[in-house]
C-alpha cells in the first residue's frame, strides 16, 4: 500500500481512519483505481481478539461481496471472513501471512490484509464512509456492553 | 432452548447433531458422550504435520475435522461433551465470543467444584484445578450459529492421545505423555465412583441457570438428516486434508500457555523445551531424565539466547 492512511479518529477505545470505507463486518476498503486495499479496521481486530491464524483462499481467486473468502482462529474460537467487495486476489500482505498479530499492531498500516482488483468501483462506493461507521462501531459497542 | 440429553451415541454423531444445528439456524444444548473412540482435529489443524494416520489406521480411530478451534484431541466414551448452539441473531451472544466462555464454562466448574475441587476458568475456555487442565474447550461460528463445545474429562488415554500426535522421536513421545499426567486433571484422579446418568443432570441443570428454562427433546428428522450429510462431509479426506497451521518447530499445546516443543538444538534428537507462559520451564535432553534448568543455566551451559534457542 502506497502510504499510511491520514486522518485517524478516535470512536471510543478504537481509532477510525477518514480516507477509507468500511463494511459491517468490519473491513476498511481504500481504493486506487480498480486496485483495493483490504484490512480489519481497530474495533474490528479487537472484536476477533489474539489473532493466531488466518486461513484464505489461494491467490488469484475471486471474491464475492458477502461471500466467505476464508477464517480467522482467535483463542479457542474460529469465525469466517466474509468480502467487503467483489473482484480478484492479487496480492496478500507478506508480512500478515507469516504473522497474523501484525494485524493487531497497526491495522490500518502495516497490517493490510490483501489487494484485490475490484469487479466494480461502483460496488466499493456503496460501503460505509468514516462518519457512517463510527455510528455502526458506537451501536455495537452499546450493545455489547 | 431445546436441551439434547444423549446420553451415549456413535462417535460421528457426538460432534454432528451440533454441527446440525447451527447450519439449521436452531438453537439447542446437547449432552453426550462418544460410545467409539476417534480422533478430532480443528479447523486449521494440519492433518500431515499433526496426526500419527498409520497409527490411526492400525487401530481403527476414525478421524473428524469439526468446525471449531482449539486444536487435536483423542476422545473416546470416558469425556462427557457439552455443546451449546446460539443463534447469531441472539442477543446473548456477545460481539466478542470469547466472552461468553465463563458462562458456557460455569456448569462443568460447578460440577468440579461440587466434588470438592477448586475449579477456575483459565482465559479463554480451560478449566483447572490447581493449574492442571480438566475441561477441553472451543467454539466457532457455524451456519447462521455459533457453537460452543467442550467436555469433562472424567478419565483419559493418555497413552492414546501420546500415540496419535506426529511426534519426530520416541523421546518426544514419552516426554509428551509425562507433560500431559502431570499438566491434566481427570475426575478418576480424585473422584472414587461417578455416577454419569446423575452428572450429566447436574450439568443440564447448570446450563439452566445460565441460559433459562431448557426443553427436552430427542433429535427429529431434520436433526438427523443434516447430522448424516455432514458426518460425510466432515470426514471426508478432502475435507481432512485440507492444508492448516504448519510450525517449523512441532509445537504442541497441553494446556492454555503450555507447550512442549522442539528447539533447534540437539539434531538430530532434538532437546524438548516446555514453555510455560511464554518462559522455558523445563529441558529435555534425549537420553537423560527430563530435568528443571533456571533459564540462566541452560544459557550458560549452551551460550544461547533464549530466541536462538527456540
Amino acid at each position: 500500500m502506497s502510504d499510511k492512511l491520514n486522518g485517524p479518529k478516535a470512536c471510543g477505545n478504537w481509532m477510525i481512519h477518514e480516507d477509507v470505507k468500511y463494511d459491517r463486518n468490519n473491513f476498511w476498503v481504500k481504493t486506487e483505481g480498480r486496485i483495493a486495499y483490504i484490512g480489519l479496521s481497530d474495533y474490528g481486530q479487537w472484536v476477533i481478539g489474539d489473532i493466531l491464524y488466518l486461513d484464505l483462499v489461494p491467490q488469484g481467486a475471486e471474491l464475492l461481496k458477502g461471500e466467505r473468502f476464508g477464517s480467522v482462529e482467535s483463542g479457542k474460537w474460529v469465525g469466517n471472513l466474509m468480502a467487503p467487495v467483489s473482484g480478484h486476489v492479487r496480492e496478500y500482505n507478506p508480512a500478515v501471512v507469516a504473522d497474523p498479530r501484525v494485524i493487531q499492531e497497526d491495522p490500518y498500516g502495516k497490517g493490510w490484509i490483501m489487494k484485490v482488483e475490484l469487479e466494480s468501483i461502483e460496488e466499493s462506493e456503496t460501503l460505509l464512509d468514516h462518519a457512517a461507521y463510527a455510528e455502526f462501531v458506537k451501536e455495537q459497542a452499546r450493545d455489547a456492553a | 432452548m431445546d436441551l439434547y440429553k444423549l446420553g451415549m451415541v456413535s462417535w460421528w454423531e457426538s460432534q454432528c447433531y451440533y454441527h446440525a444445528l447451527a447450519y439449521l439456524g436452531r438453537e439447542g444444548i446437547i449432552i453426550c458422550r462418544p460410545a467409539e473412540p476417534y480422533v478430532c482435529l480443528g479447523l486449521h489443524d494440519d492433518l500431515e504435520q499433526e496426526i500419527d494416520q498409520e497409527f490411526c489406521r492400525a487401530f481403527g480411530l476414525p478421524l473428524f475435522r469439526r468446525e471449531t478451534g482449539g486444536g487435536v484431541v483423542y476422545l473416546d466414551s470416558r469425556q462427557i461433551f457439552y455443546q451449546v448452539v446460539l443463534r447469531r441473531d441472539n442477543p446473548r451472544l456477545p460481539i466478542r465470543r470469547d466472552k461468553l466462555f465463563p458462562a458456557v464454562l460455569q456448569p462443568a466448574i460447578d460440577i468440579y467444584r461440587s466434588f470438592g475441587l477448586e475449579a477456575d476458568l483459565a482465559p479463554p475456555a480451560d478449566i483447572q484445578v490447581g493449574g492442571r487442565k480438566c475441561s477441553g474447550n472451543a467454539a466457532g461460528d457455524i451456519g447462521m450459529a455459533c457453537a460452543y463445545i467442550g467436555n469433562l474429562i472424567m478419565d483419559f488415554d493418555f497413552e492414546a492421545m501420546s500415540r496419535v500426535l506426529k511426534v519426530a522421536t520416541p523421546a518426544f513421545r514419552t516426554c509428551l505423555w509425562r507433560v500431559m499426567q502431570d499438566n491434566m486433571l481427570t475426575l478418576r484422579d480424585s473422584v472414587g465412583e461417578i455416577d454419569i446418568p446423575a452428572l450429566e443432570s447436574d450439568l443440564a441443570k447448570g446450563f439452566e441457570r445460565q441460559f433459562g428454562e431448557l426443553n427436552e427433546r430427542t433429535p427429529d428428522g431434520e436433526m438427523r438428516d443434516m447430522a448424516e450429510t455432514l458426518k460425510r462431509k466432515l470426514t471426508s479426506r478432502d475435507w481432512l486434508e485440507m492444508p492448516g497451521r504448519r510450525t517449523w518447530l512441532r509445537r504442541i499445546k497441553i494446556a492454555e500457555g503450555l507447550f512442549l516443543q522442539e528447539t533447534r538444538m540437539g539434531e538430530p534428537a532434538p532437546i524438548l523445551a516446555l514453555i510455560r507462559d511464554g518462559m522455558i520451564e523445563a529441558i529435555t535432553i534425549p537420553g537423560s531424565p527430563p530435568r528443571t534448568l533456571p533459564k540462566s543455566e541452560w544459557q550458560r551451559l549452551h551460550g544461547y539466547g533464549e530466541q536462538e534457542f527456540i
